[in-house]
């Protein structure tokens, strides 16, 4: 018994460890709650004999609590564990590593721990990994309904923290839930504090990301129905917000990809001749190449927040003159990001829609810009050739091709029929029916097979403008392709041969056009973008995309440069050490305001106004030299005081009199008493 | 060599263990002076994030990192809003104990061995309510409670008591996680608690001991209830025990029969009489003989070195002679 | 009331000189349905008192003197063996009155003792598993001797406490001393002791009882009180909830005698000695019993208002 017992002996611990843990049934029911509500939200991404063995462990671990099973042996659990070690290396293969296959060991960790409580320090455990995989999921999803169901996990989760520290006799689930929401609530402010003001660091290593599979998007290359493909998602690209006015609807080509390769089937990227230019607002060096460019016109800037698209291109409008320094374009107008796009990604670009480009004969290689393989359609060859015949001018050839499309029996449609060898053959003599990709290459064929240099370019086009806070929203089903030619003196002219054959589909957008198309949308069973036939659906639909843009823009976004821009609009200069003193500080408040509320005695109750009016009696009597003792009651006093100081007697009486009413015969206080007694004691405070 | 290096280390480590353990004990007496009751307050608890705690803030530097590697947003959220939380948990498990009264009440008497029972008594004031305290003396097991819906809590810890003589307990260390387990909260108080503890009662052989140091050599009194002595009429309130039915049932009337049990005998406890053995184990034996007569319902009269308690019995006396058996040659 | 109250006191005071407070405070004591404990030196006129109180009240009552030898059946009553019948009747013993006069209660063994407890706390007695009820209202005035005194079988705490009141008589007042020793035999009078109360009066006082007000502020310092003895270093004991439960009953009894519907806190101070004094022990004092008025310094140390 040497000492006191500051620090925990040995012999006491185990003294209560000695038996297996048991957990408390509320604590239990907690815990599989907080497992459950965190496993819930991966299942969808999970491969299905995961959710499997996430399933078999929680059943298994009900039917220990129920005492229907024991804790698996040594065994048992090897099995358990090899078995999913077996079928992880299965499944993922050489993806063992990636994102998917961690979650995954995460999860079915978390699960076959629960097969493994003996401690309490088991069950925390588990619910830290609970907090762990919260984090997993923001890999994935960022939205709404997410954040919103994550604080709901994080609530059942820190219910469960509190409900393990809960003694089994007195719990209720109210109670429990109340505490956990109300710390959550007050912890808020200082969340706030700090996501707004603790530095942000760029990522420490590379991480693997999550396979690209799943991604609907523009791929490298562009073949026939590709891109009339991804017409059937009504997926987000990307939204737009534009600083000032906002380009005609016809002019919004969001430009993707060049591609200036062409095999007799597929386009592809060509090769780089000269080094790509950053645009950041303080270039330091120009390209030859980029200076050429002349800007004319109105100028536009704007705000595009790309969704992943795990690849390194972005979209812009032609030309951009400005973009920060995180991205560059390369020599064919392409603009690109150094790291891959696999989060959320914001940008600031402004452009110019007039411009001139590689106008001087030199800047571009006329060949490999008119390159064709030479057998790959000869019909069309040909018939280009012979066209370009009655026309001496590129511009005239171009609207010949141009007035071909429109005046043939040329159709725009999702589902075109399949092409073989000779795709552009085919579609230009036989089917005719085709989605903007055959237009783009066909056209762009025909001006190569007429040695005019040209390309095809991949993008976006169009948009749905949302009225609530004009911002654009650019879908995958506004997916498109057009083609760009040279112009001797005009350099890169941009021509859309879709504009010849569906004008609508170019000044109104793509739905307007395929609203009857069966393939239109047909990804998007469920999906609110199918409502916008209903007009107050569609209204509501467009004001949750509002709220989810601001989302988007505000909180997922927020990063070391709006960050940056929001101290030095608070505090002016942004310094380490400013930021820290305001961390500091902000902290110490929320602290400084919980140890109000925390430390607070508990209040003893007041007294009532008519002793609190007595006992300033009493104490003016004390300063007089007469104090009432303690334990004399009012009457006592009375008495005493009138033997002692007579001349006081009357006043004292009444005074003494009115409080003994009011304090011991009258049940409810008598307000008008109250101040009958305030006035008397004020009076005798001062004639005496 | 190499053993001899580690036992010196350990010895070393030992000391400077019991030194820092000595120092940190006299520092709690003054800083938490003995009292029949305490509110506990900032002056008396102590509070740190435990071992789990430590874990919770690796567990969100992981999560940060993780933050940080996949740039999402949320992620950052969810590890400040964790971090809040922690920060928050402390001064919630210190008012797990703060503002709660604590006082402890005497138990009875106990016998050395056996454990005392100590009662603690929690109150509180207003509407907060406490759960989960833990309540324990050195060598006691813990005890946890609630002040949910009661308004005073008592709790009995049984601590054993080795020795003879006053026992105090030694501190009491109240002791709380509540509510995320993520830190501690605990007071070490002396509550000025003191129990009687009599001698350990060790079994002897009374009938030996009463004979051969007897002056008036009565023998057998001690089972004296058991043994049938005669019969004599009965009178109104007599045991219906002890009424003589066989004799009733003959038709000569109501008769109690009497047993040897007589009244007027007296032993003598005398410390004399166990001559080879200690003072520890004299007691001991002079304990278990004062229960006996005791409960045989017969005066006893107790002469220590310096004592003698004259012959007489009940409760008062019995505790009376336990009493000085407990106190004997310890300073007051 | 407080008229009849008056001529009761005057009545007793003829028997018992100078001691107005006393009677009046056993008279609480009885108003409020509660036993009462007489303690004091032999020969200070306990007995006399409860014989005068037993007169005033125009009870049936009967006095037992408990001694060393005093069995159980004694004052409960014997299941005596009929010939005649074959069968065993149920002589009720002197405990069957609506007022027990009992005698040097510490005189008799813990057997006996807790016999006449039992009866006092549930109104009933049992005797070989027949329950036999006791007659309404029923009142036990016991005296006793100090513990001091040898050849004594101390009550226990937990008997005590159901006692509503404990009273000591003192030593009378020199003026009353002369006038006692003026007459040659006080306890004479007793004859002359007239009714002045009935039973039925008691019952009507009984039910008034729950009807006198006790203000917020009163019982604030009813619960000050209170608390102070279960926190203060001095006691080792702190009053129970039924102690406090009897202080409320006797100071509203106690108005009640005065002609009030409300407690004042002088009523709270003036029966507080009698209710507490008994069932507090001081830290110092392990045997449970000292001179010491315990409760005075209470009433001195916790502020009225």
């Amino acid at each position: 018994m040497r000492g006191f017992h500051f620090f925990r002996k040995k012999s006491d611990a185990r003294l209560r460890n000695q038996d297996y843990y048991r957990i408390p049934r509320f604590a239990f029911v907690w815990l599989l709650a907080s497992v459950v509500s965190v496993i819930l939200p991966h299942v969808a991404r999970l491969p299905l004999w995961l959710t499997g063995m996430c399933a078999l462990c929680i059943t298994g671990r009900i039917l220990v609590y129920q005492g229907r099973m024991s804790y698996p042996g040594k065994q048992i659990k090897a099995i358990l564990v090899l078995t999913m070690a077996a079928l992880m290396v299965l499944q993922f293969g050489r993806d063992v590593f990636s994102t998917d296959s961690m979650v995954g060991v995460l999860l079915v960790g978390i699960t076959l721990k629960l097969l493994e409580m003996h401690r309490k320090r088991d069950v925390l455990m588990v619910l830290y990994l609970c907090y762990f995989t919260i984090i997993a999921e923001f890999i994935y999803s960022q939205s709404i309904p997410i954040a919103i169901y994550m604080t709901i996990s994080i609530l059942v989760i820190s219910s469960a923290m509190i409900s393990l520290n809960q003694t089994p006799e007195h719990q209720s689930v109210r109670r429990t839930l109340r505490l956990a929401g109300l710390i959550l609530l007050q912890s808020a402010p200082l969340m706030m504090a700090f996501f707004l003001l603790f530095p942000r660091i760029s990522p420490l290593w590379s991480v693997p990301v999550q396979s690209n599979s799943s991604v609907t998007g523009l791929s490298e290359t562009m073949s026939p129905g590709d891109i009339g493909d991804l017409a059937r998602s009504g997926e987000v690209a990307f939204r737009v917000q534009f600083n000032g006015e906002m380009p005609p609807f016809n002019e919004l080509y969001w430009r993707g990809l060049t591609l200036d390769n062409f095999n007799g089937r597929e386009w592809r990227r060509g090769i780089d001749r000269d080094r790509p230019q950053r645009l950041s607002a303080d270039r330091q060096e120009e390209m030859g190449w980029f200076r050429e460019i002349e800007y004319t016109g109105r100028r536009y800037a704007y705000n595009i927040i790309l969704e992943p698209t795990f690849q390194n291109w972005i979209f812009t409008l032609q030309m951009p003159s400005i973009l920060d320094e995180r991205m560059r374009m390369r020599r064919d107008f392409q603009v690109e990001t150094f790291r891959r796009v696999t989060q959320r990604f914001s940008y600031d670009a402004t452009s110019y829609l007039e411009f001139a480009a590689d106008t001087d004969q030199r800047a571009i290689p006329r060949r490999s810009f008119s390159f064709i393989p030479g057998d790959s359609n000869p019909r069309a060859l040909e018939f280009a050739q012979e066209l370009r015949a009655q026309h001496d001018s590129t511009e005239s050839f171009a609207n010949a091709v141009l007035e071909h499309f429109r005046e043939e029996e040329f159709f725009y449609t999702l589902s075109p029929p399949l092409l073989g060898d000779a795709p552009v053959d085919e579609f230009l003599f036989e089917t005719r029916e085709g989605f903007c990709e055959h237009f783009a290459s066909s056209f762009t064929y025909l001006m190569r097979a007429a040695g005019i240099p040209s390309r095809v370019v991949t993008g976006y086009q169009g948009g749905e403008v949302n009225p609530y806070d004009g911002t654009l929203t650019v879908r995958q089903y506004d997916a498109h392709a057009w083609s760009e030619i040279w112009i001797q003196d005009r350099g890169w002219v941009r021509v859309d041969p879709t504009a010849a054959v569906a004008p609508d589909r170019i000044n109104r957008g793509t739905d307007s056009v395929l609203q009857e198309d069966n393939n239109f949308l047909s990804d998007e069973v469920f999906s609110l973008i199918r409502l916008r036939n209903s007009l107050f659906l569609n209204d509501l639909r467009l004001r949750l995309e509002m709220i989810d843009y601001a989302w988007n823009r505000f909180v997922l976004n927020y990063d070391q440069e709006s960050q940056f821009r929001f101290f030095s609009n608070l505090f002016g200069e942004v310094t380490r050490t400013k930021i820290i003193m305001v961390l500091l500080g902000f902290l110490a408040l929320v602290v400084a305001f919980v140890a109000f509320t925390v430390f607070r005695q508990p209040a003893y109750s007041k007294a009532p106004p008519a002793t609190r009016l007595y006992r300033k009696f009493c104490a003016y009597m004390a300063s007089q030299g007469f104090p009432r003792n303690i334990g004399e009651t009012p009457m006592d006093y009375l008495q005493r005081m009138s033997e002692v100081n007579p001349q006081w007697t009357a006043p004292m009486k009444e005074i003494t009199q009115i409080y003994n009413e009011l304090a011991f015969v009258n049940t409810e206080a008598d307000p008008e008493q109250i101040r009958y007694l305030e006035h008397k004691v004020r009076k005798f405070r001062l004639l005496n | 060599m190499g053993i001899d290096a580690g036992s010196g280390y350990r010895v070393w480590y030992q000391n400077l263990l019991d030194a820092w353990q000595q120092r940190f004990s006299g520092w709690v007496l003054r800083k938490i002076p003995p009292a029949r009751n305490i509110v506990l307050g900032h002056e008396n608890i102590f509070i740190i994030p435990n071992r789990q705690g430590v874990g919770f803030v690796f567990l969100l530097v992981l999560m940060f990192i993780g933050a940080v590697n996949y740039e999402a947003s949320l992620g950052f959220a969810l590890v400040f809003l964790l971090l809040g939380m922690f920060v928050l948990s402390i001064f919630y498990t210190y008012r797990n104990l703060s503002g709660l009264h604590v006082t402890a009440t005497p138990g009875s008497s106990v016998f050395a061995g056996e454990k005392a029972e100590v009662t603690v008594i929690l109150n509180r004031h207003g509407k907060r309510i406490y759960e989960n305290i833990r309540v324990s003396f050195p060598g006691s097991r813990e005890v946890a409670t609630d002040l949910v819906t009661e308004k005073e809590q008592r709790i009995s810890v049984f601590v054993p008591a080795k020795k003879r003589g006053y026992f105090s307990p030694g501190r009491l260390r109240i002791e709380t996680t509540f509510p995320f387990g993520l830190s501690q909260a605990w007071s070490l108080m002396d509550l000025k608690f003191r129990c009687l503890v009599y001698p350990q009662p060790v079994e002897c052989d009374l009938d030996w001991l009463l004979n051969s140091h007897q002056q008036s050599g009565n023998t057998n009194i001690v089972r004296g209830n058991d043994d049938f002595y005669g019969l004599r009429s009965y009178v109104a309130g007599d045991s219906l025990k002890h009424v003589a039915w066989k004799v009733l049932a003959r038709g000569q009337g109501m008769y109690t029969k009497e047993y040897s049990s007589n009244r007027d005998d007296k032993a003598w406890l005398r410390w004399d009489m166990f001559p080879d053995l200690d003072t520890e184990q004299r007691l001991s034996r002079l304990c278990w003989c004062v229960l006996q007569l005791d409960a045989a319902g017969i005066d006893y009269g107790l002469e220590l070195p310096g004592i003698v308690l004259q012959p007489s019995r009940g409760p008062v006396h019995y505790d009376k002679a336990l009493r000085e058996l407990a106190l004997f040659g310890l300073p007051a | 009331m407080q008229s009849k109250v008056d001529e009761t006191v005057a009545e007793i005071g003829k028997v018992v000189l100078g001691k107005d407070k006393q009677i009046r405070l056993a008279l609480c004591c009885l108003f409020a349905g509660g036993h009462l404990l007489m303690e004091d030196k032999p020969g200070m006129g306990k007995t006399t008192l409860s014989q005068a109180l037993a007169r005033t009240f125009g009870l049936q009552y009967s006095r037992i003197q408990f001694t060393s030898d005093l069995l159980p059946a004694d004052i409960i009553g014997v299941s005596i063996y009929d010939q005649s019948t074959s069968s065993f009747t149920f002589h009720k013993g002197p405990l069957f009155k609506n007022l027990i006069l009992a005698d040097e209660i510490n005189r008799t063994t813990p057997k006996t003792q807790s016999a006449l407890l039992e009866a006092m706390e549930e109104g009933r007695v049992s005797v070989d598993g027949t329950t036999y009820a006791l007659p309404h209202p029923f009142f036990v005035i016991a005296t006793q001797n100090p513990v001091s005194f040898s050849g004594t079988y101390p009550l226990p705490e937990s008997q005590l406490d159901r006692f509503l009141m404990r009273l000591t008589i003192g030593y009378p007042h020199p003026q009353a001393e002369r006038e006692l020793l003026i007459n040659t035999d006080q306890r004479a009078n007793l004859e002359f002791i007239n009714q002045c109360l009935s039973g039925e009066d008691v019952i009507e006082v009984q039910k008034k009882i729950a009807k006198v007000k006790a203000t917020d502020t009163l019982l604030d310092y009813v619960q000050r009180l209170v608390a102070y003895t279960r926190q203060d270093d001095k006691f080792s004991f702190g009053l129970s909830p039924r102690g406090a439960q009897a202080l409320m009953r006797s100071a509203r009894t106690w108005a009640l005698m005065h002609d009030r519907q409300h407690v004042l806190p002088e009523d709270v101070k003036t029966v507080l000695p009698a209710v507490a004094d008994h069932r507090l022990r001081s830290v110092s004092d392990t045997s449970g019993r000292s001179g010491e008025s315990w409760s005075q310094r209470l009433l001195n140390e916790v502020d009225v208002v």
